[in-house]
């Protein structure tokens, strides 16, 4: 099952950026379980070489490379399961997935804040990680279910303080600045992602994302 | 000595590039010191998507904790906090944000260039607050005059006296209707407006503008990553007699001498290199005999999106460029006539017509989020408030001798607070923005006056001012300290008060206005 997943998912990404070169590449466990390659030659014969180009030694050849993240899924390591899942639930309610527009668990958003609270400061991770556990144990205590079983209308009753009006000082309640904070950081990590920038594009919109980058300056 | 130079400079920036722009062109010769790398503009960027980031454009979490300018993007632009730490009172933050690249801060500015008028140089005579500069708006004048040609300054000449026109290539564009109703709506109050004066040109930097020329006469020499411990003295003499650096990147010590010295290091660097220079004719810090040195902290207060709104016949995809776009600035109108307020002194305000809402304003999300964002995109119209803050005494750094930097040099201690006046100034703005916006039929998203910390606007000024009196400053008015002749410090540290103008002109100004009478002086071998 994780292949047909893994498949599916690559080749959505593949199709929204315009990828075919990524088909040509496998995972190690792919062969391990025998699945055939139409590219593969038969037993016994040699492939033939791609015409060799001529180089001098001197040459120093670039390779063209591709991101992690184009050929792998991250994996979430620092939230518990449970708070893992109620985060990746958090992001279908708040940045959900609509025509044209990938949502923050096609952009792994849940994926990617779990890596970033891996190394923030710890009044942020214990933000999110009261944040979470609060939201599970009001859905047990409520629906006696876990917070990403609720239907939409059943967590959107967890999730009044992000109806409030906004307010420039932080709100008092730990939990409803545990939901202001989750609303922004899923939106950001939603629209910066691969994924989202990729769909924009598709559909004519200005390309975003983009930008100067500076390198350590000696 | 293996170079040979008239004048060491301390510094890249507005003051330092100044100094050496005008000092070479009269044939001094110069050894600039700057503690940063030199920019290679081809090797050190790239265009890159944010997604290809480590951290997804959130930047690296806890790396810049004092900097919310840094972004991930450009975060090997800005200081280093781990490696130059400096300290605060523990209810008190203070937000230092520095740059160590040749170039320094000219490098980030916002390019504001607003010209300082004698209700800044003469605010004691005007409200009997504080003191005056010992000097006033016609002794500055003509150097603003020739500075603007050279940072192309664009702008509309309004005649305001208490925003003095200048040298402009001449700003004619016309407003946008939101922004032609936001000045309508301004005047029924009595608030003036003007089109933003801006630095123009792709980079508007001492690194474009300032220094290839200087180089150009031959007469420069620089010298990058020389982090300057400090500053040592002839004790016969009580004159500077030179420096002491370290490689930022190998840490070997180096000596170098000095006939003449400018510090123009930024505002809280010079003054941090001048209490770091303790020797026995000055124990408290080099051309301290007043005890002001570090004292007379100040900047300017920000209340950043005062009042974030939208127009709304922009709703709906509506918003062309008939209707949105541009923007201006407010100059100070409060307290021209002393005691107008419940405060002292005044403020401006920014203010740009554009942009879509930011979806923290919105008490929305899912697709209900996302329908309001689709329907107000392009329609915003926003404020930031700059106000003055009063300089004062208690307001000031120190050496924290328990703290060093990554060179070993001791760190600053930086203790300020805002006063009552400045609460009342933010209030009184955020009312006024309130007042202006909705008199303009715009709707009011959100509005707040919460003031940003000390030292986030980038614009701190004093800890090493000028003046008529030695024993109540530290440099008299041409950036020369009273105790020691042949230093000079140039940058923002020199002022006496700020006002709401970005300083960045003025700086540039009094620089220029300094290295020339530092020139005469050495022509006249005064020097």
């Amino acid at each position: 099952m994780w292949y047909v997943f893994y498949m599916k998912r690559r080749q959505a990404i593949q199709s929204i950026l315009g990828l075919p070169a990524l088909t040509a590449l496998s995972r190690p466990g792919m062969a391990r379980s025998g699945m055939a390659h139409s590219g593969l030659a038969p037993d016994g014969v040699a492939m033939a070489p791609a015409a060799a180009t001529a180089r001098t030694i001197e040459e120093f050849p670039k390779l063209t490379v591709v991101s992690t993240e184009a050929v792998a899924d991250p994996a979430p390591t620092y939230l518990t399961p449970p708070q893992f899942a109620a985060l990746r639930k958090l992001g279908d309610l708040v940045v959900p997935a609509s025509s044209g527009r990938p949502g923050a668990s096609q952009a792994n958003a849940a994926e990617f804040l779990d890596f970033l609270l891996a190394q923030s400061p710890s009044n942020r991770q214990e933000l999110y990680g009261d944040g979470l556990d609060r939201l599970q144990a009001d859905a047990h205590r409520l629906h006696g279910k876990a917070f990403e079983d609720l239907t939409a209308s059943e967590a959107g009753a967890l999730l009044k303080p992000l109806g409030e009006p906004w307010t420039y000082r932080d709100a008092t309640d730990p939990h409803a600045r545990f939901l202001r904070a989750a609303k922004a950081d899923l939106l950001e990590a939603t629209v910066n992602s691969r994924e989202f920038i990729a769909a924009q594009a598709s559909h004519g919109r200005r390309a975003g994302g983009l930008n100067t980058y500076w390198y350590t300056i000696e | 000595m293996k170079s040979d130079y008239d004048v060491l400079i301390i510094g890249s920036g507005a003051s330092g590039g100044m100094a050496a722009y005008i000092l070479t062109q009269q044939g001094v010769r110069c050894l600039m010191l700057d503690a940063g790398p030199a920019i290679d503009f081809e090797r050190d960027r790239a265009l890159k998507a944010v997604y290809d980031l480590p951290y997804r454009g959130f930047g690296q979490p806890g790396r810049f904790p004092h900097v919310t300018q840094a972004s991930e993007f450009d975060a090997n632009t800005w200081a280093d906090e781990k490696q130059n730490p400096y300290t605060y009172p523990e209810d008190d933050p203070y937000y230092w944000v520095r740059v160590r690249l040749i170039g320094g801060k000219t490098l980030k500015w916002g390019r504001a260039s607003w010209r300082l008028s004698d209700f800044e140089f003469k605010a004691k005579d005007h409200d009997g607050y504080g003191d005056n500069w010992p000097i006033s708006y016609a002794d500055v004048k003509p150097f603003y005059d020739r500075v603007e040609p050279i940072f192309r300054v664009a702008g509309r000449r309004e005649g305001l006296p208490q925003l003095p026109d200048g040298v402009f290539l001449e700003d004619d564009s016309p407003d946008s209707l939101s922004v032609q109703r936001f000045i309508a709506s301004a005047q029924k109050l009595g608030v003036p407006t003007t089109k933003s004066r801006r630095a123009t040109g792709a980079l508007a930097s001492s690194v474009n503008l300032l220094l290839p020329d200087a180089l150009a006469t031959g007469k420069l020499t620089i010298v990058p990553n020389a982090v300057v411990r400090e500053i040592t003295v002839d004790p016969k003499t009580g004159l500077v007699n030179g420096v002491n650096f370290v490689d930022r990147v190998s840490k070997r010590d180096y000596r170098l001498p000095a006939r003449v010295l400018i510090v123009g290091a930024s505002c809280l660097e010079s003054t941090r290199l001048l209490l770091n220079s303790t020797s026995r004719p000055y124990p408290s810090g080099l051309g301290n005999s007043s005890g002001v040195l570090g004292r007379y902290l100040f900047d300017q207060i920000y209340v950043k999106n005062c009042i974030q709104c939208v127009v709304p016949e922009a709703r709906g995809g509506k918003a062309t460029r008939h209707l949105i776009g541009g923007g201006g600035y407010v100059p100070r109108f409060r307290n021209l006539k002393a005691g107008e307020k419940n405060f002292l002194r005044g403020y401006a305000f920014d203010f740009g017509s554009g942009g879509t809402p930011n979806p923290k304003y919105f008490p929305l999300y899912g697709d209900a989020l996302f329908k309001e964002l689709a329907d107000t995109q392009n329609s915003g119209f926003n404020m930031t408030t700059m106000g003055e803050v009063l300089p004062r005494f208690e307001n000031h750094v120190r050496i924290n001798p328990d703290v060093k930097d990554e060179w070993g040099i001791p760190a600053l201690h930086i203790s300020q607070k805002y006063s009552e006046n400045e609460y009342a100034m933010a209030k009184d703005a955020t009312e006024t923005a309130e007042e202006i916006c909705r008199g303009a039929g715009f709707e009011v998203l959100a509005k707040h006056a919460q003031m940003v910390p000390p030292g986030e606007s980038i614009h701190e000024l004093g800890t090493c001012r000028m003046g008529s009196d030695p024993k109540t400053s530290v440099l008299n008015q041409f950036n020369q300290s009273h105790d020691v002749k042949n230093l000079f410090v140039m940058d923002g540290s020199a002022f006496v008060s700020g006002g709401s103008q970005n300083p960045t002109l003025t700086i540039l100004s009094l620089a220029m206005r300094s290295s020339e009478y530092l020139a005469a002086k050495m022509r006249r071998n005064e020097l």
